[in-house]
């Protein structure tokens, strides 16, 4: 028999464990702890959560979807709608987290659930389990550890002294590999659409700019804008500001993949190739157009293309409107506009430019020649500033001085400029004046956070040279004995609450006035629409108010046969909600054409 | 105005917006511009309330009538190029006039306030029907610096 030496001994140790504290894991009282980076139930943070369903479409497992919850309202910005996880399909790999471009969805700690429903795993993160922001394990806590890149691919421009030497666009546009390299940031969550007035195919044309395939981005982005080059450059770019990306990056640049795209059709030629029109036969209705701004534009083309006899009366020399005798060519050559006008044209929009209504063809003959009339005459009329001094000689309207530097127009201009305005046509007003050598100074009531002009463009004239006072009134114009302008009176202004909740006004501090020399004062403070060349009885039957016409969702008029669009039928006035109000009333005016048929 | 009462003093007030509301409606004819003939026909119908409003006016008014509304008093009117009646003014005319028109009125009830120092009652009335001019005042200076200076 062996010596067991292993037997004799372990009782003794056995009996070493009775002077330890007992070892219990208390489960399900206390939970084991798990590892740092554990990836238990998920959590969201539900107020900035934006419901953009990226997480729902990179899972795998078809495990999320996106619901609409109680006390949460879609807004722009924000589908109103929040992920809802199946546990029983979930893997927890945690892709979902990696690409919220929130980063409003985690993983937490969290690892233990009860039901009496067995068939029960649907999971609501952020309700179901309100407070698992404490026990957070699993998310992304810097933009570096995110599947997404949130930094965007900047747009080579010229710099800035070197702009004001000449006319030459700004911006030069991406190459090919920096617009795929911008387009693959995307992450077609889609919220963009719904912010776009005209709620352009965004997510699908940057997918196909992505891929390399430039003509069919120029095929979707004709299929509801047909100015998409201008767009492309001068949009003012709503849906770049609820880009799912911007909450934790910079949006991706929206404008300037567009602008990439539809630069490539570089001609009317191959503009008509990529699109590929579809233009039905004519249907015998006769539509007249007053005004071929962006609006204009927009209702002729996708009208003809749908076989209506289009034509679209122009009192300028060129189409575009505000865009062509209103932005400057550094910013919108005229070709780029020339070339998408030519294009409506070569589909059989018909333009009769110099043609003023109540001038060259009254406003009666034009109602009894058409089927259906619409007018987008936009803003043109600028408002005075209203001072004493106005009238002196150097004291100038911004649109007109635009007009005539686009028209290419022998303008004068002095040394030393002030622009009154913060709005873009003050902007332009002053970045052109800089490119005549001018010193020039911008004299505005409120902040700069105040400026309705986009930010880009007050960047871009600080950029240049151009020096911004604001809080400053003008008070008076003041003038030599010829009459000429010499100096500006201005008074600076406090800031003052409404009351209401609106944005602070301005009011003058008495006593605090200053005098500054000038040779120009260039007046920007807001246009107008010129309704003169419709009759009074017509007038009559349309309502106006605050000087827009108002019109329903279709842009028809208290009138049947008439329709309106652009700056005197919106108050966003900007080029794409003229292009959707094009749009909507191409709806409206088939609706008509639909009902007379019925008749 | 030596003789004034506080019944005489209201009926003053009543014919200046009788006034008020004659001058715009007759302007609102002579108008063609639509945004001025809205904002014509709106100040017109605001002067009958305010006539309305006066001719129900009894003593506790001097409590309930805005007296905690504060006053914005942009003082767009002082520095303004001063607009007379006329025909086919256009819509920024129209305001102007229109907080001109306030600011006069303001002026005199004011002076009027400061005459009758000596009257507690007509004191108070005069400086009540001022503060309410300066009133609508703002209401016009901030729907000018909405639209028209809504660049600016």
């Amino acid at each position: 028999m062996a010596f067991n030496l292993k037997g004799i001994l372990a009782p003794f140790t056995a009996l070493k464990q009775l002077g330890k504290p007992p070892h219990t894991v208390e489960y399900p009282m206390v939970k084991k702890p798990t590892a740092e980076r554990y990836r238990g139930f998920h959590y969201n943070e539900l107020e900035e959560c934006i419901g953009c369903g990226t997480c729902g479409t990179i899972c795998q497992n078809g495990a999320i979807d996106m619901i609409s919850l109680d006390g949460i309202e879609g807004k722009t910005g924000d589908s109103g709608l929040r992920p809802r996880v199946d546990n029983g399909r979930c893997c927890w790999c945690g892709l979902c987290v990696d690409v919220c471009p929130t980063g409003s969805l985690s993983l937490t700690q969290d690892y233990l659930y009860v039901t009496d429903d067995a068939d029960s795993f649907l999971w609501i993160p952020g309700v179901d389990n309100p407070k698992g922001g404490e026990i957070k394990s699993f998310y992304p806590e810097t933009n570096a550890e995110s599947l997404l890149d949130y930094a965007r691919i900047p747009m080579p421009e010229l710099e800035g002294m070197e702009r004001v030497k000449s006319f030459a666009e700004v911006v030069l546009g991406y190459t090919q590999d920096e617009a795929q390299a911008e387009a693959e940031r995307c992450i077609s969550c889609g919220l963009c659409v719904e912010a776009c007035p005209e709620h352009m195919h965004i997510p699908e044309y940057i997918n196909a700019i992505s891929r390399g395939e430039a003509d069919m981005a120029v095929k979707i982005i004709y299929d509801n804008n047909p100015l998409g080059e201008l767009c492309g450059k001068v949009c003012t770019r709503r849906c770049e500001d609820v880009c799912s990306i911007a909450v934790r990056g910079e949006p991706i640049a929206i404008r300037w993949l567009k602008r990439y795209a539809t630069e490539q059709a570089a001609n009317i030629d191959i503009i008509r190739e990529m699109v590929d029109p579809q233009i039905l036969p004519p249907n015998g209705h006769k539509v007249g157009i007053i005004g071929a701004g962006p609006s204009g534009l927009t209702a002729g083309y996708y009208l003809a293309l749908k076989g209506y006899d289009v034509t679209i009366y122009e009192a300028k020399e060129h189409g575009g409107g505000m865009t062509m005798y209103g932005i400057p060519k550094y910013r919108l050559p005229m070709e780029s506009l020339q070339k998408q006008i030519g294009y409506m044209e070569s589909i059989g929009v018909k333009i009769r430019f110099n043609t003023k209504i109540g001038v060259d063809i009254s406003f009666e003959e034009l109602q009894k020649e058409h089927g259906a009339l619409f007018i987008g005459i936009g803003f043109e009329v600028p408002y005075t500033i209203g001072i004493e001094g106005e009238h002196f000689e150097g004291s100038i309207q911004a649109v007109n001085f635009l007009r005539d530097v686009n028209a290419e127009k022998p303008v004068e201009i002095g040394k030393n400029v002030v622009v009154i305005g913060g709005g873009n046509v003050a902007i332009d007003g002053a970045r052109i004046a800089r490119r005549f050598g001018s010193d020039v100074t911008i004299l505005y009531r409120r902040r700069v956070e105040d400026m309705p002009a986009d930010w880009e463009e007050i960047e871009g004239a600080e950029e240049e040279g151009v020096h911004i006072l604001t809080q400053a009134i003008p008070l008076g114009i003041l003038a030599d004995d010829t009459g000429k302008v010499t100096s500006i009176k201005y008074g600076m202004a406090e800031m003052v609450d409404d009351g209401k909740g609106g944005r602070p006004r301005p009011r003058l501090i008495e006593g605090d006035e200053h005098i500054m020399p000038v040779d120009n004062i260039i007046g920007a403070i807001g246009q107008e629409a010129d309704y003169s060349f419709i009759p009074d009885a017509i007038k009559e039957q349309i309502e106006f108010s605050r000087g827009r016409m108002v019109t329903g969702d279709l842009k028809e008029t208290k009138l049947p046969w008439l329709f309106a669009g652009g700056d005197i039928a919106n108050n966003t006035a900007d080029a794409i909600s003229a292009i959707a109000d094009g749009y909507k009333a191409v709806k409206g005016i088939e609706k008509l054409f639909a009902q007379k048929g019925q008749e | 105005m030596d003789n004034v009462t506080v019944e005489s003093a209201i009926q003053f007030a009543v014919d200046q917006e009788i006034q008020a509301a004659d001058l715009y409606a007759s302007l609102l004819e002579k108008s063609k511009d639509p945004k001025a003939q809205e904002i014509f026909a709106e100040l017109r119908d605001m002067e009958i309330v305010h006539k309305e409003n006066l001719e129900s006016f009894d003593n506790n008014d001097f409590k309930k009538r805005h007296s905690d509304q504060p006053l914005l008093n942009l003082k767009l009117t002082d520095y303004l190029v001063e607009v007379k009646p006329g025909e086919n003014l256009s819509f920024q005319q129209t305001l102007i006039l229109a907080a001109q028109r306030e600011q006069k009125t303001y002026a005199l009830y004011a002076e009027l306030a400061d005459k009758f120092q000596f009257d507690e009652i007509l004191l108070k009335l005069f400086t009540l029907l001022a503060r309410e001019e300066l009133l609508h005042k703002d209401q016009i200076e901030s729907l000018y610096d909405d639209t028209v200076l809504s660049q600016n």
